[in-house]
C-alpha cells in the first residue's frame, strides 16, 4: 500500500515539477497573437489589444499587473488596454524641470493593495481641461514601453483614452 | 451564461500565474491537510496561528533589511521556533496555548511595528493586508517561488509517507510509542519542522491570518463522517485540495480575496459534512 502511494507521489511530483518549469511564455490574453518585441520599437498606432486588462476581475488584473510590472522586458511592446482609477503627479524629466505625471492605479480585491501604471498621451493635451477627474475611473489604450536599462521603469505610451 | 463563465475560466487558466498558483496551492493544501491531522488529534490547532505570526515579523525584518528573497530567513527562524513549541514537551516552564499566544501575538505586534517604523515601501498597509490575508499573494509567486514551494511540499509529502505509522503512534500515545522503541524525540522534531514548512507555504496561499482554517477545517470535516486515522487523513487531503483549487477559481472569477474564498469554501464543506454526520448517526440510532 505504501509502496502504491510512494510510486503515485512520485509521478504526481515530477508531473507538477514538468508543469512549473515549462511555463515561461507570458500570455496573451486576446484572440489575436501579438508579434514577440525583440527591441524597443519606434511609437506607434495602438491597433489590435495584445494584453486587455479591462476583461479580467479585480483578483487577476491586480495579479496581471504585478506579473507586468515584474517582468516588464517581456511585455515590452505589447498594446495594452487597462482601466483603473485616475492619479496624476509632478516628477522631473531628465533635465530635472517639473513634469506631470499621469497613472491608472489598479487595486486588489480587498482595495488594500494598489499598483500604479503611468501612462503617456499619445495627443498632446491640456492639464485639467482635456483630462479626467482625479480618482475618476478610466480606460486607456497604450503601448508598453520598458526601459531595458532598467526593466523596473514601465509606461504606457501612445494612451488614448475610451 | 454558463458557457460565457466557462469561456471565461479556460482564458484565465491560460495564464501562466494562474497555474503556477493552481500547483503551488494544490500542494500546499495537500501538505496541510495531512500536517493537520496530528496537529488537531495532539490539541495543537492554533499553533498555525502562532508560527504564522512569527514568519510575518521575520518577513517584516526581511523587508526592512531588503532582502530579495525572505524564504532563507523566514523558514529557519519559523522551524526554530516550532521546534520551541512542540519539542520542548512536559520539561516547559511555560505550556502549550500560553505559549502559543504569546509567541503569536508578540510577533505580530514586533512585526507591524517594524513595519510601520521602518518601511521598505510607500504601500505599507497594503503590504501587511496582503500578507496578513492572503488577497492575491499565491497569484504572484516567483518562478524561484514555486519551485521551491514544490520541492517543499514533495520534501514533506515523503516524510509523511514514509514516516507514517511512527506519526501515528506518536499522535495516540507517545508514551506507549516510546516504549515501543519509536524514537519520540526525533520524530517530534520532524514534525514540527514540517509544520514549519507547510505553515510558510501556507502563508502564501491564505495569508497569516487565516491558516488555522486552512489546517483545521478540512480535518474537522473529515472526522465528521470517518472514524479511522487512515481515513480522516485521505479524505482530509482530498476536502482541502477540492477546497483550496475550488475556492482559488471562484475568487479569479468573482475578483475575491484568494484566502478568504478559501476559507469560506472550507467552511461550507465543514457543515456540509456534519450534517452528513448528523444524519448518518441518526440512521444509526
Amino acid at each position: 500500500m505504501k509502496t502504491f502511494f510512494l510510486s503515485r507521489f512520485v509521478w504526481f511530483s515530477f508531473l507538477m515539477f514538468g508543469l512549473v518549469l515549462n511555463l515561461d511564455v507570458p500570455f496573451s490574453f486576446a484572440a489575436e497573437t501579438a508579434a514577440p518585441p525583440a527591441a524597443v520599437q519606434k511609437p506607434a498606432k495602438p491597433a489590435k489589444v495584445d494584453v486587455d486588462l479591462s476583461r479580467l476581475s479585480a483578483t487577476m488584473v491586480y495579479a496581471e499587473v504585478f506579473n507586468i510590472l515584474s517582468n516588464g522586458y517581456k511585455y515590452d511592446g505589447k498594446t495594452v488596454r487597462m482601466r483603473g482609477a485616475f492619479s496624476t503627479s509632478v516628477g522631473e524629466d531628465d533635465d530635472g524641470q517639473p513634469v506631470r505625471k499621469f497613472h491608472c492605479i489598479i487595486r486588489d480585491a480587498t482595495a488594500c493593495c494598489a499598483q500604479g501604471i503611468e501612462f503617456a498621451m499619445r495627443d498632446k493635451l491640456a492639464w485639467p481641461t482635456d483630462f479626467p477627474k482625479t480618482n475618476s475611473t478610466i480606460t486607456v489604450v497604450g503601448r508598453f514601453y520598458c526601459d531595458m536599462h532598467d526593466a523596473s521603469v514601465i509606461t504606457v505610451v501612445d494612451g488614448v483614452f475610451e | 451564461m454558463e458557457e460565457g463563465v466557462f469561456q471565461t475560466l479556460g482564458q484565465y487558466l491560460a495564464f501562466p500565474f494562474v497555474q503556477n498558483a493552481l500547483v503551488a496551492g494544490t500542494l500546499i493544501a495537500l501538505c496541510a491537510s495531512l500536517l493537520g491531522v496530528p496537529l488537531v488529534l495532539r490539541r495543537f490547532s492554533y499553533i498555525g496561528d502562532g508560527l504564522s505570526h512569527v514568519a510575518f515579523s521575520v518577513m517584516a525584518v526581511a523587508a526592512i533589511f531588503g532582502l530579495s528573497n525572505n524564504m532563507f530567513l523566514v523558514l529557519p527562524a519559523t522551524i526554530i521556533c516550532a521546534v520551541l513549541l512542540l519539542h520542548g514537551g512536559e520539561k516547559r516552564k511555560i505550556k502549550g496555548d500560553a505559549a502559543i499566544a504569546m509567541l503569536a501575538v508578540g510577533s505580530l505586534a514586533v512585526g507591524y511595528l517594524l513595519l510601520s517604523k521602518f518601511s521598505p515601501s510607500a504601500n505599507f498597509s497594503g503590504d501587511v493586508c496582503g500578507t496578513l490575508f492572503g488577497s492575491t499573494s499565491i497569484l504572484t509567486l516567483s518562478k524561484t517561488d514555486v519551485i521551491l514551494c514544490v520541492a517543499l511540499s514533495v520534501v514533506v509529502l515523503l516524510a509523511f509517507v514514509f514516516f507514517y505509522n511512527r506519526i501515528f503512534a506518536l499522535t495516540f500515545d507517545e508514551t506507549f510509542a516510546q516504549a515501543s522503541g519509536v524514537r519520540t524525540g526525533f520524530f517530534n522534531l520532524l514534525l514540527a519542522v514540517l509544520i514549519a514548512v507547510v505553515i510558510v507555504l501556507a502563508m502564501n496561499l491564505v495569508g497569516a491570518l487565516l491558516i488555522s482554517a486552512f489546517v483545521i477545517f478540512p480535518v474537522l470535516s473529515a472526522m465528521a463522517i470517518c472514524k479511522s486515522f487512515l481515513s480522516v487523513t485521505i479524505t482530509s487531503a482530498c476536502l482541502s485540495v477540492f477546497c483550496a483549487v475550488t475556492g482559488m477559481l471562484i475568487s479569479i472569477l468573482a475578483g475575491t480575496p484568494v484566502g478568504s474564498t478559501i476559507v469560506a469554501m472550507n467552511i461550507a464543506v465543514f457543515l456540509v459534512f456534519r450534517l452528513i454526520g448528523f444524519f448518518c448517526a441518526e440512521k444509526k440510532l
